[in-house]
């Protein structure tokens, strides 16, 4: 009985809705920066976040496409796999954050469509897990991709805030305590100063 | 192939938590500590942070208190559950994690999907729960800090990956990769 369990809101639905949540989030962590600051890698492995928004295009056209036998029409080179390696993590210059931003609503409405076309429990397989795992449900598909995108908002969390100093889990409810701006450099210092002094309590 | 929803939701939380954990591993107590970000984000603090969601959504929140005194106090300090204090030690955060994390497998093996919760600081229309939705909303929660984790751990000492044993990152020159990035961003923003 799952369509009784969640107080009105059935499996499916809760699934898309956290999806939805994960999506949004990568999708305004872009909001405002120039051009240099979307692309920007801010790690050793290069992670900037129009790239991640590219790679939630490839992660959801193969998932929700090729793993339920209904591939995404025409899929780039990028996001299959003849690509480079991540290639799918970086906008090349040709590439508009436009067009990036406009291939993940087209591949978005195309993984919405799988997602309402199919039951839950929906059978899949997965080509490039290992052959122990590759069968798959709809559900395993929906948690799966949960998890990756929501990490990867989290990578995007900390990339943006590194670049400008925004913060926040969503678009309209930043989830972070009501506090005056002054208390962040406060509070970072005080956790500096702490870090400091347990290293040097550890190493007597 | 039918796949069990409560096991499979419980799988995924099991695997995050472990790929989290491994974030912490081998670093100085400097480094784990370490506020890295303007708000302070450091790896233990998540830990502490994590320990408390699972120890309130699958405990309080289900009717079913966790047994401990939170080290921490919200009103007194807004945010004493991200970083530890100079008198908890890495191993009180972690045996803090581990307590709260079997508390909440307990409740997660003995109460059905639709038992019902309530989440206090929830805007009314959505704060009358189920476990369902619980396990979905902190296995999401728990993923993003763990991208959060990802990108500090990643900052201070270049280790990354998915998880102990999958790193699930291709083999390749990453400076050489980095710096292609960087050209092909400052091309893109005519930066030249």
């Amino acid at each position: 009985m799952p369509s009784e369990t969640l107080l009105g809101v059935d499996e499916k639905t809760l699934l898309h809705r956290y999806l939805n949540e994960a999506r949004d989030a990568l999708l305004w962590k872009l909001d405002g920066l120039s051009e240099y600051d979307v692309r920007r890698p801010l790690t050793p492995t290069g992670t900037n976040l129009l790239g991640l928004v590219k790679h939630a295009a490839g992660v959801e056209l193969n998932y929700f496409g090729r793993v339920f036998d209904r591939p995404f029409p025409d899929a780039p080179l990028w996001s299959t796999a003849q690509a480079a390696p991540a290639s799918d993590m970086f906008a090349a210059p040709e590439e508009s954050r436009e067009s990036v931003v406009g291939f993940y609503q087209r591949v978005r409405s195309f993984a919405d469509e799988t997602i309402a076309a199919l039951p839950v429990d929906a059978p899949g397989v997965v080509p490039w897990w290992s052959p122990a795992r590759r069968a798959v449900t709809l559900r395993e598909v929906l948690l799966d991709v949960i998890v990756e995108l929501h990490r990867h908002a989290g990578h995007a969390d900390v990339v943006r805030e590194l670049v400008d100093g925004a913060v926040g889990m969503q678009d309209g409810n930043d989830n972070m305590p009501e506090v005056d701006r002054s208390f962040w450099p406060a509070h970072h210092a005080r956790l500096e100063e702490i870090a400091v002094a347990a290293d040097r309590a550890l190493q007597g | 192939m039918a796949s069990d929803p409560k096991a499979d939701l419980h799988r995924y939380l099991k695997v995050i938590r472990e790929s989290f954990l491994w974030k912490l591993d081998g670093l100085s107590e400097y480094d784990v500590r370490r506020p890295l970000t303007p708000t302070g984000t450091n790896l233990l603090g998540l830990a502490k942070h994590l320990a408390g969601v699972e120890a309130g959504y699958f405990g309080d929140c289900l009717g079913r208190p966790f047994p401990e005194k939170m080290p921490y106090d919200l009103d007194a300090d807004p945010n004493s559950d991200m970083f530890a204090t100079a008198r908890e030690s890495r191993e009180d955060v972690l045996g803090f994690y581990a307590r709260a994390t079997a508390f909440a497998d307990t409740s997660i093996e003995e109460l059905p999907l639709d038992a019902p919760g309530v989440v206090p600081w929830w805007p009314e229309e959505r704060k009358y729960v189920t476990l369902h939705l619980l396990l979905v909303h902190v296995i999401a929660e728990v993923n993003r800090h763990a991208g959060h984790a990802d990108i500090l751990r990643e900052g201070l000492d270049g280790a990354a990956g998915l998880r102990s044993g999958n790193s699930n990152l291709p083999e390749q020159d990453w400076r050489g990769y980095f710096e292609r990035v960087e050209a092909e961003a400052r091309a893109a923003a005519g930066m030249g």
